[in-house]
């Protein structure tokens, strides 16, 4: 019986990705570990590898095509076995893929369950979880479809009254003429291109004579015409969405006087090291955590659970969106290995390259817009975690010191806490406590 | 005239019965005693020594080809049959020496010698002109230009065995279907036994035509248990054409039936095994009170053969034929050479025939008689072996077919638009006695338009001739051809014996000998009696001929479905014949159209199919009384409407016009489409409508299952997919079989109602 080979679930929110390569075609030979795709996730780009040696012996799911995850893609065998008709029952107890994922997902056990169904491996013998059907084929005749289309209407909204629903031409007709569609004036230039831009000529407001719709406004009914977000931006949208309506935000500034950890940062770059002002933050940001365990902790609104390792998100800003790759166990590491983990997971970023376990875990994250020449920002707290902290740009700015106003290196940061489980004096507490290290020298000489 | 009447009384008087002697063997001369009593010249022996070398040689070259013995050109690689005959070049050579440059043959798969004897012997008789139009553009004269065309011939024969353009069927029809009918050769056949209905056809043809040629049916061992061969033996015997029913035209089916014993059918032995007599001539005696003029003769003496082919030939060509001949011979190699011959017989008895070989016998007693000297003897063979190492090399450089031809040659675009003045000239006995009268509106039933459209065509063109079972007197079981026999007489319109296969493999014959044959199925049932015939012979001869015969016949076959007559006369099944290429498939509706699509299709060059429906008969229509023809593959929109279109064929129109007329009442506008050819089919009057309505019903009165209608349907969607507001809809009989209860016969059956519920399922 040959193997399936199913569509993974790099992520835990990953409903569905698409086949970007194939590295392999029908009627290869397979070993366990070959590369047998590519494909593009919510997040990035990821290769599969296979599970089972054998042929290659069918191919479902072509370049470019999008499946849930799980579903089943090609089939794997020893040539002329027969291939199932149909991929094996999913499992009927799978998790339902749009639970709010809020909740547990940052505990040790959790973790491990994610780090187990985000491996890029996965080849799953029964596939489960039975995703939800993409929104359903508008049933239209092909007439009655060639009929919208030459009419340059959507047809979406038309009532069918054919078999089972199925919009047929006497019901686009009839949506016509309720629409008045026979006194629709347009120039032959204008239907062209409202054609070719498939769009619905019965919502363009004319703005020619007598209403007449003119090249105008279909230019400008292209520009305002709906695009589509990218997979990783609806995920964005949906999780900060979801965080900032659910979670109850407040936040708490300090402003770090940078300018000793500036000049100091200077001394040790003529000395061809690599530190960046992001390294020395996230270092003042892991010891801080591991003063105040509160702040690196998860609640699912009924109970709290600290973590003992901190995981440090760093958000990375892509011209697609936003990714947040994840230093592991930042409170074990060096300033030195936090500053190069830092630098490859950024650079992988940047490329498109992240692992889909590199993108999760995390369990406080930090943005850093430095560089963005911004005064003070506030962001929103990843789901699952208590805090989030926004680094801003360290300015010169005039400050009163020992009584007399001087120029100093001035850097905003902000703390934006989960007030479930953080209250204000401690929130103040963890940012003044990030200010003090970063405010002072001498411990950056010893850790450096 | 009055028509016969048979006098047929009981008689129960004992007698015996004699059935005669048959001789075998009787053949005393040699080539010295032939020489004497000038039965040939010393030319033509070695003539027939060169010819049988000639054979061997081409058969011995397919044996190297393919044990890698030989190449042609580098690299070379054969594919193909390989049946070859060698061991029986002196039953091939001895027939063919008998026979005139326009006599005929058919032959078998194992034909590699049959088509290159006639070939030769045909090209040694011809004269200057006619051996300049073989090669045209030739310069040579006299022996340089019949050498010239002998090499031509065996050209033209390899190339056709590696399936080129220039073989005689321009590489379609390869060594197991090679012909020539220039000179005669209607084709070699494999399927067994295939081509002898079809020499017996192209025998009845020459009988009609008063030509005084014969035709020599080549058939292996193994054919003369075939029934289709049983039949035509039966067919040829029929003493209608020498007793007092042919009136002044007494002459017997001008055939010779050589049976060619090679003691093997495939494998299985002809006389210990798979048939009960000692002697296959003893068919003979089974069909003809004169045993069919029957004798056994020595295959492996090519003077033995020629004699009695000879004699035979005689006998046909004084009207006293057929003539049946078993000619014993031995094939040395296998079935093909993929048979190691080892389970079925041994090297001892494959011994004791080479010793009696017929090439080397020949030579001795060429050498014997002192007609020709061991250096003439050296040089034929040297010049036979160099000529086809020559024509071999040339074969193998020659020109492939090209690809996107692969379909050229199915089909002719010719008719007879205007009758060559020789076959204008029409005897008639009785004047109108088939005329068709018209009723006080001008109309006349859908039986009397087919009736009227023959005999327009049977006025009009000699060479159409109407037979079947009791289609004379009786006027057929329908009586729609009654009159006919009063008409044109018994050698125009003739009853034939239930045999289906024959009558149309017969027409086949026919219709490459010359004639437009009319055959007639009583139902099309008994079509599947004569699939063989219809499928692998009609259809296929022109294509498979590389278009050098056509072959203008018309199967009428009639559908009885409707009247309660159960499984096997109820079927309509002309969607299996749709599925065979070569045909075309034609089934009118109405009155009007049957007589213009009849005149049609007897006009037309190609094979047609003719569907009649028992139902449809009594159906009236005004047909003109004038000349019209409808084109083949113009569909009819029979009605005009605008809501959905509903295209079939056949008695289901009626239904369909019915139905649409009650959907009128409804205010639906349904178009009714009448294909009236399913092949070719008129896809763009169905497309058009299509377009116009976006709805379409596809019905026939066929079995659901493989109808048609699926071709259309699926035809429609590839074709017209942006124009379908709806699913097409196919309604057909069930997918049953016709029972005889009324009752049920009218659930099987589709009618109006059908039609009328599967249109509003998409309306």
């Amino acid at each position: 019986m040959p193997s399936p080979i199913a569509m993974p679930k790099p992520g835990q929110f990953t409903e569905e990705c698409t086949i970007v390569k194939w590295l392999k075609k029908e009627g290869d030979k397979v070993a366990k570990g070959d590369i047998l795709f590519e494909i593009e996730t919510d997040k990035a780009n990821m290769e599969v590898e296979s599970f089972f040696e054998g042929t290659l012996l069918k191919i479902l799911t072509p370049e470019g095509g999008t499946v849930p995850v799980q579903a089943v893609v090609a089939w794997v065998g020893q040539p002329g076995e027969a291939i199932p008709a149909t991929p094996p029952p999913p499992t009927p107890a799978a998790k339902p893929a749009a639970q709010p994922e809020v909740s547990v997902q940052k505990s040790a056990v959790s973790q491990t369950q994610t780090a187990d169904v985000a491996a890029p491996q996965v080849v799953i013998q029964k596939p489960q979880a039975v995703q939800p059907a993409a929104p359903r084929k508008l049933k239209i005749s092909p007439r009655a479809k060639v009929l919208a289309e030459r009419s340059v209407i959507n047809p979406a909204p038309i009532r069918g009254t054919g078999p089972g629903g199925r919009i047929v031409e006497k019901d686009v007709v009839a949506y016509l003429e309720a629409k008045s569609y026979a006194q629709l004036k347009i120039t032959p230039t204008a239907k062209e291109m409202a054609a070719k831009e498939k769009l619905d000529l019965l919502s363009i407001r004319g703005t020619g004579d007598a209403g007449k719709i003119t090249v105008e406004d279909i230019k400008r009914a292209v520009a305002e015409k709906p695009k589509a977000m990218s997979k990783m931006r609806q995920v964005i949208a949906q999780r900060l969405t979801q965080s900032f309506t659910s979670t109850p935000h407040f936040f708490v500034t300090v402003s770090v006087d940078m300018t000793d950890l500036v000049a100091y940062r200077a001394t040790l770059k003529a000395k061809n090291m690599p530190y960046s002002v992001t390294d020395f933050i996230a270092m003042a940001v892991t010891l801080s955590l591991k003063e105040f365990p509160a702040v690196n902790s998860s609640t699912d609104g009924k109970s709290v659970w600290w973590h003992s390792k901190v995981n440090l998100g760093l958000a990375v800003s892509l011209e697609s969106g936003l990714v947040v790759p994840v230093i592991r166990d930042a409170d074990d590491l060096t300033l030195l290995e936090l500053h190069d983990r830092s630098a490859t997971l950024v650079e992988k970023a940047r490329n498109g390259k992240l692992l889909p376990d590199e993108m999760s875990g995390s369990t406080f994250t930090m943005s850093n817009m430095g560089m963005m020449n911004v005064e003070n920002f506030t962001a929103i707290i990843n789901p699952g975690e208590a805090a989030i902290l926004a680094v801003s740009s360290t300015t010169k700015q005039p400050v009163v010191k020992d009584d007399k106003v001087v120029v100093r290196q001035i850097m905003k940061i902000t703390l934006s806490s989960d007030h479930q489980i953080i209250d204000g004096a401690h929130a103040a507490q963890f940012a003044n406590a990030i200010k003090a290290k970063l405010e002072n020298v001498e411990l950056w000489k010893t850790l450096v | 005239m009055p028509n016969y009447l048979s006098n047929k009384r009981p008689d129960f008087k004992p007698f015996t019965m004699d059935c005669g002697k048959i001789s075998a063997y009787q053949f005393k001369g040699d080539l010295a005693s032939e020489l004497q009593a000038k039965h040939l010249t010393k030319a033509q022996a070695l003539d027939i020594y060169e010819d049988m070398l000639m054979v061997r040689e081409v058969e011995d070259m397919i044996v190297r080809l393919r044990s890698g013995a030989y190449e042609p050109i580098p690299t070379f690689n054969y594919r193909g049959p390989t049946h070859v005959s060698i061991g029986q070049e002196g039953t091939a050579v001895g027939a063919c020496a008998a026979l005139r440059l326009m006599d005929k043959i058919t032959s078998t798969h194992r034909g590699h010698g049959d088509s290159m004897a006639k070939g030769s012997v045909a090209i040694r008789q011809m004269d200057e002109a006619t051996l300049r139009s073989r090669v045209p553009g030739s310069t040579k004269k006299g022996a340089e230009l019949l050498e010239e065309v002998l090499e031509d011939h065996v050209y033209r024969t390899i190339a056709e065995l590696f399936g080129k353009e220039d073989g005689y069927c321009k590489g379609r029809g390869g060594g197991m279907h090679i012909a020539d009918f220039r000179i005669g050769h209607l084709g070699a056949n494999a399927i067994v036994g295939g081509g002898v209905p079809i020499a017996t056809g192209a025998a009845m043809a020459m009988r009609y035509q008063h030509s005084d040629g014969v035709i020599c049916c080549f058939a292996g061992d193994g054919a003369y248990a075939n029934g289709v061969v049983l039949e035509a033996l039966n067919w040829a015997a029929q003493v209608q054409w020498t007793n007092h029913l042919a009136k002044n035209h007494k002459f017997g089916l001008p055939i010779i039936f050589l049976v060619q014993n090679n003691q093997y059918g495939m494998t299985g032995r002809a006389e210990d095994e798979v048939m009960g007599v000692k002697n296959l001539v003893r068919r003979a005696v089974g069909f003809s009170d004169n045993n069919m003029h029957a004798e056994v003769v020595n295959g492996m003496d090519v003077l033995a053969v020629r004699e009695a082919v000879s004699r035979a030939a005689d006998i046909c060509r004084k009207g006293e034929g057929p003539v049946l001949l078993e000619v014993n011979t031995y094939r040395y190699y296998g079935h093909s050479l993929g048979d190691p011959r080892m389970e079925y017989r041994t090297k001892d008895e494959e011994a004791s025939w080479r010793a009696i070989d017929a090439i080397e016998t020949f030579k001795k007693q060429l050498l014997d008689a002192k007609a020709a000297t061991a250096e003439e003897i050296d040089a034929r063979e040297k010049l036979v072996r160099d000529r086809n190492a020559r024509a071999a090399v040339r074969a193998a450089n020659a020109a492939d077919p090209a690809a996107e031809d692969v379909l050229k040659f199915m089909y002719t675009d010719t008719k007879v638009d205007v009758v060559p003045a020789e076959f204008q000239k029409v005897k008639v006995i009785k004047a109108d006695a088939a005329k068709v009268k018209r009723d006080k509106d001008g109309k006349i039933n859908y039986r009397d338009a087919i009736k009227e459209g023959m005999v327009e065509e049977m006025m009009r063109d000699n060479r159409v001739i109407v037979y079947g079972e009791d289609v004379a007197e009786y006027g057929n079981a329908f009586k729609l051809t009654k009159g006919l026999l009063e008409q044109f007489g018994r050698d125009r319109v003739f009853n034939t014996p239930i045999s289906e296969a024959c009558i149309c493999g017969t027409a086949v014959g026919a219709a490459m000998a010359g004639l437009r044959p009319i055959a007639e199925l009583m139902y099309m049932d008994f079509a599947l009696m004569a699939s063989d015939q219809i499928s692998n012979q009609a259809a296929k001869w022109h294509y498979m001929s590389g278009a050098q015969t056509k072959v203008p016949l018309v199967i009428r076959a009639s559908v009885g479905g409707g009247k309660g007559y159960g499984g096997q006369h109820s079927q309509t099944l002309e969607s299996m014949f749709a599925h065979i290429p070569g045909m075309y498939v034609v089934y009118p509706a109405t009155a009007y159209d049957a007589k213009g699509l009849i005149k049609a299709s007897i006009r037309d060059d190609n094979p047609i199919m003719f569907v009649e429906s028992q139902l449809l008969y009594s159906e009236k229509g005004v047909v003109p009384e004038e000349d019209y023809v409808i084109p083949i593959g113009v569909a009819d929109v029979k009605r005009e409407g605008k809501d959905i279109t509903l295209v079939g064929w056949g008695p289901a129109i009626l239904d369909a016009l019915k139905a649409a007329e009650k959907l009128a009442a409804e205010g639906i506008s349904a178009e009714v489409v009448d294909i009236r050819t399913l092949v070719p089919l008129d896809i763009e009057t169905i497309l058009r409508s299509v377009a116009k309505t976006g709805k379409c019903v596809v019905v026939s009165q066929a079995v659901h299952i493989g109808s048609f209608t699926g071709e259309i349907a699926s035809t429609i969607m590839e074709k017209a997919f942006d124009e379908l507001d709806a699913p097409v809809i196919r309604v057909g009989a069930k997918n049953g079989i016709a029972p005889q209860s009324h009752i049920l016969e009218a659930a099987f059956l589709p009618n109006a109602n059908d039609i009328i519920a599967a249109a509003k399922q998409i309306l």
